[in-house]
């Protein structure tokens, strides 16, 4: 998703970009991240919670005015209300590690040959 | 608390395969705002594969293409697309990776000028990184564009 926001900033349109995956962000460097330190899949917030969610939107948006320099990423102040929530995702990914090791085959992989390296490499030749 | 370093993550459960290859880039490029955040439109960018219901699913790698969904489109009309382990909250509530709900609220407290009429929705598995830059993101650029929007907010899966 870091792409694309690179692109739309490029391009003259400014974005907020929400991530719970630091490192990954670290390495793509979108123009404005928001952190959020929660599990992967939830970064606007818990199911069902409106209200908070909408405390996380409001606070990542105004990134758009506060954010003075590209590639900043700020940790916004919220928790996550189950503590043990890195245990339960860990367990996830090793329960669907035999999924996961046949989806990245298949998007890395064309005709046998490992093309998704390399491609990190060219991308960076376009933003 | 550490933040759980999901890189690690992944090649420690997919061993059998090279690092998990993620771009590593230099500076971007920062936009200024033309308008107050109170004057702006905004639109969704999802890579949750959102979409409805009806229509066909995404490939599940990648797919290059996207989809416009109507903001007013029902919740009940509307599924994931996204073949990720931690799917699992977008599909109880949609709006923790398409929280176009909740844009609507905002308009409507006024912290935003208001939304785009349709949002754009693609999926996230793609590796083909430079079709991805120069045409999947220019193409919902140029959506984005056509909308009106004054900002973009980009929510992975």
């Amino acid at each position: 998703m870091g792409l694309i926001a690179r692109v739309f900033e490029r391009e003259g349109l400014p974005t907020v970009t929400l991530s719970s995956a630091l490192d990954v962000s670290e390495r793509v460097k979108a123009p404005r991240t928001a952190f959020l330190n929660f599990p992967l899949g939830s970064q606007v917030g818990p199911p069902n919670e409106p209200e908070l969610q909408r405390q996380i939107l409001r606070r990542s948006l105004q990134l758009i005015g506060s954010v003075r320099e590209a590639g900043e990423i700020v940790e916004l102040p919220f928790e996550w209300p189950d503590a043990d929530w890195r245990r339960q995702v860990i367990e996830t990914y090793r329960h669907d590690a035999a999924t996961l090791d046949g989806q990245r085959r298949e998007s890395e992989y064309e005709d046998g040959r490992n093309f998704a390296e390399q491609e990190c490499v060219d991308v960076c030749g376009f933003v | 608390m550490e933040p759980l370093r999901y890189i690690e993550l992944v090649n420690s459960v997919t061993a059998d395969l090279p690092p998990l290859p993620i771009a590593d880039l230099g500076p971007p490029t920062l936009q200024r705002p033309v308008r107050a955040l109170a004057d702006s439109r905004v639109i969704i960018v999802t890579s949750a594969g959102v979409r409805l219901r009806s229509e066909p699913a995404f490939k599940p790698v990648n797919d290059m293409t996207f989809r416009r969904i109507a903001s007013a489109t029902p919740t009940a009309l509307l599924t994931l697309s996204h073949p990720t382990p931690v799917r699992g909250p977008g599909e109880k509530d949609i709006n923790v990776v398409y929280p176009f709900e909740r844009l609507e609220e905002l308009a409507r407290e006024g912290v935003i000028g208001g939304v785009t009429s349709y949002h754009l929705s693609f999926l996230g598995t793609i590796k083909k990184l430079t079709s991805l830059v120069t045409g999947l993101a220019m193409d919902m650029l140029h959506s984005a564009r056509e909308a009106g929007a004054d900002v973009a907010l980009l929510v992975p899966l």
